[in-house]
């Protein structure tokens, strides 16, 4: 593999991560949020399987991506559970709503 | 590695859309084309077993278990006007990668390291036995937790609401 495919993965990680901080920081509905952790997520994802290529050890990067699946999901399964419980609760998904600090 | 180009570009242009559509089941599946580009990005850089894994779990479990919690949670339309301001959101975001890119740019340019040739169920099984018992620890957890949490509450029989339900209906 050459070093150029490794240069646009990297630039893409760069390019998911942006759109997933910047959704994590603008959105307000909860379900959203998810939604902007998943992408960050994904650019894991590619950061692990690409770094594990640069550094010449593909195996270990490919196995800890596998990990870095799992995890989250897992988080993805329990944040949406959360999410569906405050609008059980507070009857809606709006971060500025639900949020009794401001009071 | 003009078609690795065209896939992750897609992967991009899919991950902006699942943010910025209004509809948060148009959102989820964005995010699902997302992850299966993605799946086909990952298995072009010469991963097949990892691009398979995030095809059947990112973009099929995952999907399912977003319409689901949107099914359940329902449509809601929130404005676009956000706590933080843009213009720190976009200065927020640009410090965030500046911190990213000079945090990893030297070792991803000199990397000093032997060559290893490890194949890559050895190392998922044998080398990293771990990670996978604390992966299957981390599904059960996720699972009973998930069903605690989406778990109706328990009305109880003597519950002021169930009486007077009672005595209307008697």
């Amino acid at each position: 593999m050459t070093g150029d495919v490794w240069t646009i993965a990297m630039v893409a990680v760069l390019g998911l991560a942006a759109i997933g901080i910047y959704g994590l920081l603008i959105l307000r509905n909860l379900i959203k949020i998810v939604v902007a952790l998943q992408v960050l997520a994904k650019g894991t994802i590619l950061v692990m399987v690409a770094a594990g290529g640069i550094a010449g050890k593909p195996a270990i990067g490919q196995s800890l991506a596998i990990t870095v699946i799992v995890a989250d999901t897992v988080v993805t399964v329990m944040a949406l559970a959360l999410a569906i419980q405050v609008r059980r609760w507070c009857g809606t998904l709006d971060t500025r709503v639900i949020s009794s600090l401001r009071r | 590695m003009v078609i690795q180009t065209l896939v992750l570009s897609a992967t991009l242009i899919c991950a902006l859309q699942a943010i910025r559509a209004p509809r948060l089941l148009i959102s989820a599946l964005w995010l699902a084309g997302c992850s299966a580009l993605l799946a086909l990005a990952i298995a072009l850089l010469g991963a097949p077993e990892v691009g398979v894994v995030e095809l059947s779990v990112g973009a099929g479990l995952v999907t399912i278990i977003f319409v689901f919690a949107i099914n359940v949670a329902g449509e809601e339309t929130i404005g676009m006007t956000s706590l933080v301001p843009r213009p720190l959101a976009w200065a927020l975001m640009c410090v965030f990668l500046f911190l990213l890119i000079w945090l990893t740019l030297p070792g991803l340019v000199s990397p000093a390291l032997p060559q290893d040739t490890l194949p890559f169920l050895r190392a998922l099984w044998d080398a990293r036995s771990l990670d996978t018992v604390l992966q299957v620890a981390l599904i059960f957890s996720g699972v009973l937790g998930s069903l605690g949490l989406l778990a109706e509450r328990r009305e109880t029989a003597h519950s002021p609401r169930q009486a007077g339900a009672e005595g209307a209906s008697s």
